[in-house]
């Protein structure tokens, strides 16, 4: 337990400064457009804040790993220690960036024409649905990057380039039985995800937001995998 | 008491067969010099000790703890590694003060006066040492730990021979002030023959042998002198390290001296003189 707080104290100082670097630029970006823009301002409209923080988030999770797990086997914390402590980190920088990305989204929209992303694709303004679907998005997207970042570390060379091309592979053998299913199988994956991001149950945000959790857990316990076995490499 | 139990610990990487079945036990608050030719085995064992990699079979416990992912038993631990561990990027104040975090006995005050002493500047970054700072700041580090165990992995790695004195006086220092259980894994025998109590042999993964630098010196001496004379008094007797300059030879005679012996060697006009570890080593490992 000790242990675990100290890994979480350590991620999150690594992460505090990249976090203040972005918000600094985002921020006086945003007080540059609302001061040009008035709330009045027609044909014209704002948006996409979460796109940067999600780049961003997918980054930080790309880099979470290889230094930090060295430095803790450095100071003899297990890797099950290292990967609570990681995972507790990223849940709470994901956390915060949901609750800044909310704040900001609603201060926008006191004074510029602004939509964040929830507001695009739910219609929907409430500021805890908002939050929680932001969450999801960002603990999800950050996990991913984990996931990527442990996968390449594990791999030996021939396997990066295995695991490089798998995905345009994967979509290659997609399209095609997409095509012999005459679009069948394209049209499942799209049901999916409209009942899995709620779209399908009424617009519903919580639905949205608990599949977004849903799939960060199930690959923050994928992660678990190639880590439990993980040795220090240059 | 921290005594650290190695179990019929093996490590294969895919054919080749790193240590095999090595049983030890090591006793607390001694210094111990883990000995071996290179790839004989001694970072793999110090690694499976500190649970940076895995046995492929056995166990090593800590006070019956295992260390096997026990964050319990591995706070007893610190090992100063030869590979860098340490972010890169990171200066070596800030690594100090994250160290604290993990080893509340650290001294913060000792780590900078040994800094300083070294002349290592701490607002550099771990990246921008040189290979024998880096040694500097890792042996440091291990020093100021306080852990119960500490583990050296070459700690003179790359160190001028002041350096290589200084690291030694303050290994001594330290342990007089705060005993503690200290393995050194190195090649400069000769260095360590001072400061270590217990030699631990290593030859091709396997326990060789372990006993007291004491002993193990007692069971040796040198004998020199005029060259004929010494191959007189060497005829059937054990010898290694044989050394010869001009009409003068010496020789490492791997036996106790009797009376016998003593005799001869006076009737002989030689000299005796005590045995060096190095030799016996090389005798050892060869």
């Amino acid at each position: 337990m000790n242990n675990i707080y100290k890994v979480f104290k350590y991620q999150i100082h690594d992460f505090w400064q990249a976090v203040v670097i972005f918000y600094s630029i985002i921020i006086s970006i945003l007080f540059a457009i609302t001061v040009l823009v008035s709330k009045n301002t027609e044909n014209i409209s704002f948006g996409g804040l979460e796109m940067a923080t999600v780049i961003f988030l997918l980054v930080a999770g790309l880099n979470c790993f290889k230094s930090n797990f060295k430095f803790m086997l450095a100071n003899n914390v297990s890797r099950k220690g290292f990967y609570i402590g990681n995972t507790i980190a990223l849940v709470a920088v994901s956390a915060f960036m949901a609750l800044a990305d909310a704040v900001l989204n609603n201060v926008l929209n006191l004074n510029i024409p602004y939509e964040g992303v929830v507001m695009q694709l739910y219609r929907n303004n409430s500021f805890f649905a908002g939050l929680l679907w932001r969450f999801g998005l960002y603990i999800l997207t950050v996990c991913f990057g984990w996931f990527v970042t442990m996968l390449y570390y594990r791999c030996n060379n021939l396997m990066k380039i295995v695991v490089s091309f798998l995905p345009v592979l994967a979509l290659s053998i997609f399209q095609q039985i997409d095509e012999i299913s005459g679009g069948l199988s394209g049209r499942a994956v799209v049901g999916f995800l409209t009942k899995a991001m709620g779209f399908a149950y009424n617009n519903n945000v919580y639905i949205g937001a608990l599949s977004l959790i849903t799939g960060a857990a199930v690959i923050a316990l994928i992660c678990f995998l190639p880590l439990r076995n993980a040795i220090a490499k240059d | 008491m921290k005594t650290i139990q190695i179990k019929g610990v093996s490590k294969v990487y895919g054919r080749t067969k790193a240590l095999d079945k090595v049983d030890i036990t090591i006793e607390s608050n001694r210094i111990y010099g883990l000995l071996g030719r290179n790839g004989a085995g001694k970072t793999t064992l110090l690694n499976l000790m500190t649970n940076k990699i895995f046995p492929t079979e056995g166990e090593i416990v800590i006070d019956g703890e295992t260390v096997l992912e026990n964050d319990k038993a591995l706070r007893n631990i610190f090992y100063m590694t030869e590979q860098n561990l340490y972010p890169e990027g990171e200066r070596i104040r800030n690594i100090y003060k994250w160290t604290k975090e993990f080893y509340p006995s650290f001294d913060m005050e000792y780590a900078k006066g040994l800094s300083e002493k070294f002349g290592l500047d701490t607002k550099k970054k771990v990246k921008d040492l040189s290979t024998g700072y880096a040694s500097i700041f890792k042996a440091i580090a291990a020093l100021a730990s306080n852990a119960d165990i500490v583990l050296f992995d070459e700690p003179v790695l790359g160190l001028d021979a002041n350096h290589r004195d200084m690291f030694y006086r303050e290994l001594i220092s330290s342990y007089s002030e705060s005993p503690k259980t200290i393995i050194i894994s190195t090649h400069l025998i000769e260095e360590v023959a001072s400061v270590i109590e217990e030699a631990i042999i290593i030859k091709e993964g396997k326990l060789i042998l372990k006993q007291s630098v004491e002993e193990l010196l007692s069971g040796a001496y040198i004998v020199s002198g005029e060259a004929s004379r010494v191959d007189k008094y060497i005829q059937g007797k054990k010898c290694v390290g044989i050394e010869t300059i001009g009409s003068f030879k010496s020789a490492t005679v791997l036996e106790a001296v009797n009376n016998r012996d003593e005799a001869l060697s006076e009737e002989l006009k030689l000299e005796f003189a005590r045995a060096e570890l190095q030799k016996l080593f090389i005798s050892l490992t060869n």
